[in-house]
C-alpha cells in the first residue's frame, strides 16, 4: 500500500514539476482570482439580479412549456446523432425568432393551440419511438419553437432588465432541454426505452389538457 | 494528459470564478475597494460585456489554431487604444444593441462552427475590443486612479479572454465541442431577444 501511495505522490510531483510556466501561472492566478470578494447581495429582485432570477423562473412557470422543452430533448436522444446535437442547437435559435417577433408585438395565431399540439405531437413521437429523417424532425421543433418563443416574446415583462432577464430565460430553457436529453440518454437500456416511450405518452396526454382547456 | 487537464480546469475555474454574478453598477468607480482592483472588476459588473467577452472566447476557443495569433492581438490591442481614449477624452457609453450586435454575429460563427477568414475574424475581435474599451469609462477620481482602474480592466479583458480560448481549445471530444455551439446558440437567442427589445423601444 505504502509503495502504491509512494509512487501516486512522486507521479504527482513529477506532474507538477513538469507543468510549463503557462500553467504555473494559471494555477497561481485561478487561486488568487478565486480570492477575489464578491459582493454579497441582498434582496434578489433588485437591479439585474432580479431580471436574471425572473427571466430563469419564467419557463419553468408554464407546464406546457416544460413539457415541450423536456419533449424536444427526449426525441433528440430517441434520434440519436445529429439530432442529438443539431437540436440543442438550432432549437435556442429559433425559439428566440419567435420571441423577437412576440416583442416587436407582431402576431401569430392560435399561439396557444400551437404551445399545446406542441405537447400532443412532439409527446407522440416520443411514445411511438418515432425516427422520421433529421428534416422533417427538425422543421416540427422549429415550427413549434416558434410558438413557444413568441409566448414568451409577449409575456416579457416590460420593466425587468432585458438583458439579464433574456439570459435567465434561455439558460433555464436551455437546461430543461438538457433534461430532457438527459432522460432521453436512458433509451440505451431496454426498460429506458420503455420509460421515455411512457414518458413521451405522458406528456402527449397533458398537451391534449391543454388543447382541451382541461388544464 | 494531465498536463492538459489541469489547464483546461484551470481555466475554466478562474473564468467561473470572475463571472460570478454580481449587481450591475453604472460606469463608475466602486467605493472603497481600490482603484486597480475596481477596475479589475468593472467588465464583471456589465452583463453585455460579459456575454461579447464570453462568445469571443467560444469562438477563439473553436478555432484557436487559425485565430490565436490574429484575432486574440487584434482584441488586446483595440481594447488598449479604446480605454485609453476613454482616458483622453469624454466618450458616451456604448448603447448596448451594438454590443450583442457584435455577440450576435460572433454567436452565428460559433453555432454553426465556421470559420471567417483570419482577416474578418480579427476585425470582428478587434471592433470588439474598441467598442468594450470605450465603453469602460471611469468616472470621477484623479488622473492616477483612472489609469490605475484602467489598467485593472485591460488586465482583467486579457485574462478572461485568454483563459477562455485556451481552455476551450483543449476541448477535443465531439460532445464537448456539441458543447460549445450549445453555449453559442444561447448567446444567439441572448443576443436577439435584446436586439428586438431595443427596437421596439427605439
Amino acid at each position: 500500500m505504502r509503495y502504491i501511495m509512494n509512487r501516486q505522490i512522486s507521479r504527482g510531483s513529477r506532474s507538477m514539476r513538469n507543468l510549463t510556466s503557462i500553467e504555473r501561472f494559471s494555477l497561481f492566478s485561478t487561486l488568487a482570482l478565486l480570492c477575489l470578494p464578491g459582493l454579497a447581495f441582498g434582496h434578489a429582485d433588485v437591479g439585474s439580479a432580479g431580471g436574471f432570477a425572473s427571466g430563469f423562473t419564467h419557463p419553468l412557470t408554464g407546464l406546457d412549456h416544460i413539457v415541450a422543452m423536456v419533449a424536444v430533448g427526449l426525441w433528440g436522444a430517441f434520434l440519436g446523432a445529429p439530432a442529438l446535437w443539431v437540436l440543442p442547437v438550432v432549437f435556442p435559435a429559433i425559439m428566440a425568432v419567435g420571441g423577437a417577433i412576440g416583442i416587436m408585438g407582431i402576431p401569430i395565431p392560435g399561439v396557444e393551440v400551437g404551445i399545446a399540439l406542441s405537447g400532443v405531437i412532439l409527446g407522440v413521437m416520443v411514445a411511438l419511438a418515432a425516427r422520421p429523417p433529421l428534416w422533417i424532425a427538425a422543421i416540427l421543433v422549429g415550427f413549434f419553437a416558434i410558438f413557444h418563443g413568441h409566448a414568451h416574446g409577449t409575456e416579457l415583462p416590460h420593466s425587468a432588465n432585458p438583458l439579464t432577464f433574456a439570459i435567465g430565460f434561455v439558460i433555464a430553457t436551455g437546461l430543461l432541454h438538457m433534461c430532457g436529453i438527459a432522460f432521453g440518454l436512458l433509451t440505451r437500456w431496454r426498460i429506458g426505452r420503455v420509460a421515455v416511450r411512457a414518458g413521451g405518452a405522458a406528456i402527449s396526454l397533458i398537451g391534449c389538457g391543454f388543447l382541451f382547456g382541461v388544464l | 494528459m494531465p498536463r492538459q487537464r489541469i489547464l483546461r480546469t484551470t481555466c475554466i475555474a478562474s473564468f467561473l470564478g470572475a463571472i460570478m454574478p454580481q449587481t450591475a453598477h453604472a460606469h463608475g468607480q466602486i467605493a472603497g475597494i481600490g482603484d486597480f482592483y475596481g477596475g479589475v472588476l468593472h467588465p464583471l459588473y456589465s452583463p453585455s460585456h460579459i456575454v461579447l467577452v464570453l462568445v469571443l472566447g467560444l469562438h477563439l476557443g473553436q478555432t484557436a489554431v487559425k485565430n490565436f495569433k490574429s484575432a486574440l492581438p487584434a482584441f488586446l490591442i483595440m481594447s488598449a487604444i479604446g480605454l485609453f481614449v476613454t482616458l483622453v477624452a469624454d466618450v458616451a457609453p456604448i448603447d448596448q444593441p451594438i454590443l450583442l450586435g457584435l455577440a450576435l454575429a460572433t454567436a452565428c460563427l460559433v453555432m454553426l462552427e465556421n470559420s471567417a477568414s483570419p482577416i474578418i475574424t480579427a476585425v470582428l475581435f478587434g471592433t470588439s475590443g474598441l467598442l468594450i474599451g470605450l465603453d469602460s469609462s471611469v468616472e470621477g477620481g484623479s488622473s492616477s486612479s483612472v489609469v490605475k482602474s484602467l489598467i485593472g480592466t485591460w488586465l482583467m479583458l486579457a485574462y478572461v479572454i485568454f483563459m477562455l480560448g485556451a481552455a476551450l481549445a483543449t476541448l477535443k471530444k465531439h460532445w464537448q465541442r456539441v458543447g460549445i455551439r450549445v453555449v453559442g446558440s444561447w448567446v444567439f437567442a441572448i443576443s436577439l431577444l435584446v436586439l428586438a427589445f431595443a427596437v421596439k423601444k427605439g
